[in-house]
């Protein structure tokens, strides 16, 4: 799997999610062109958690990998950080049926990804987070 | 670095037209939050977002238009007009088109 690391900082968000976004850009399938942008917030909003949440004295970094199976035509997308324990699946999803006046500002990161791909698994190992997306194309 | 993002804001007798333009994501989304809190004093009736040249919104951006609404135009009602399809798939996939008055255009 093509990987890369970099330091979890706002800085470095535009490289990381276009090392995604190049890296699947030459491969074939269904809705490509269409999972690509809804792809880019995917990838902001799992990136963005990490930067914003997962170090306490804002320092550390971030591990990116992704593979596209051609056989199973599966996208996948995993990242890790050595970061506090948070697990984006237990966090309340937003109720969508509020006005703006009584909607919660957090969440809803985490529910676009939830919402965009097919699987979104969360493992705690050796003091780290790992956060697996996948989706399967037709 | 070339800025992701261009915001134009003004605000005339409670109507208050913020132009977005490029990319608002989470880079950015507190540059322009920062501005409109300058508002929370006045009285505002209507926020209205021109986005026809956004071309893309994450979540910092849409807590941007919730934090609108709840702190600086708590009466307003907020309009999105012109939305590009990947803002207003956006909107929809966090069920904010419903609370916003989206129109292709503005009527003064």
């Amino acid at each position: 799997m093509p990987k890369l690391k970099k330091a979890a900082k706002m800085e470095n968000l535009e490289q990381m999610i276009n090392f995604v976004l190049e890296g699947i850009k030459n491969k074939n399938f269904n809705g490509k062109n269409k999972f690509l942008k809804k792809l880019r917030l995917v990838c902001e909003e799992a990136m963005v958690n990490i930067i914003n949440y997962a170090y306490e004295d804002g320092v550390g970094d971030i591990e990116i990998f992704y593979d596209f199976s051609e056989e199973e035509n599966m996208f996948i997308l995993k990242l890790i950080d050595k970061g506090v324990a948070f697990n984006p699946l237990e966090i309340k999803e937003p109720d969508l049926d509020l006005s703006l006046e009584y909607r919660q500002i957090g969440g809803l990161g985490i529910y676009m990804i939830k919402t965009i791909m097919d699987n979104v698994e969360y493992k705690r190992e050796n003091n780290q987070n790992i956060l697996t997306l996948s989706k399967v194309f037709d | 670095m070339e800025a992701k993002l261009e915001f134009n804001i003004q605000e005339k007798g409670g109507i208050v037209k913020i132009t977005l333009e490029g990319q608002l994501d989470a880079t950015n989304a507190n540059s322009l939050l920062e501005e409109l809190k300058k508002l929370t004093d006045k009285n505002i009736k209507e926020m209205v977002f021109f986005v026809k040249n956004l071309e893309y919104i994450a979540s910092a951006g849409v807590r941007t238009l919730i934090f609108s609404k709840q702190k600086i135009g708590k009466n307003a009602d907020i309009y999105l007009i012109a939305p590009q399809d990947e803002v207003l798939e956006v909107m929809k996939m966090v069920g904010l088109n419903n609370f916003l008055i989206i129109q292709d255009e503005y009527n003064e």
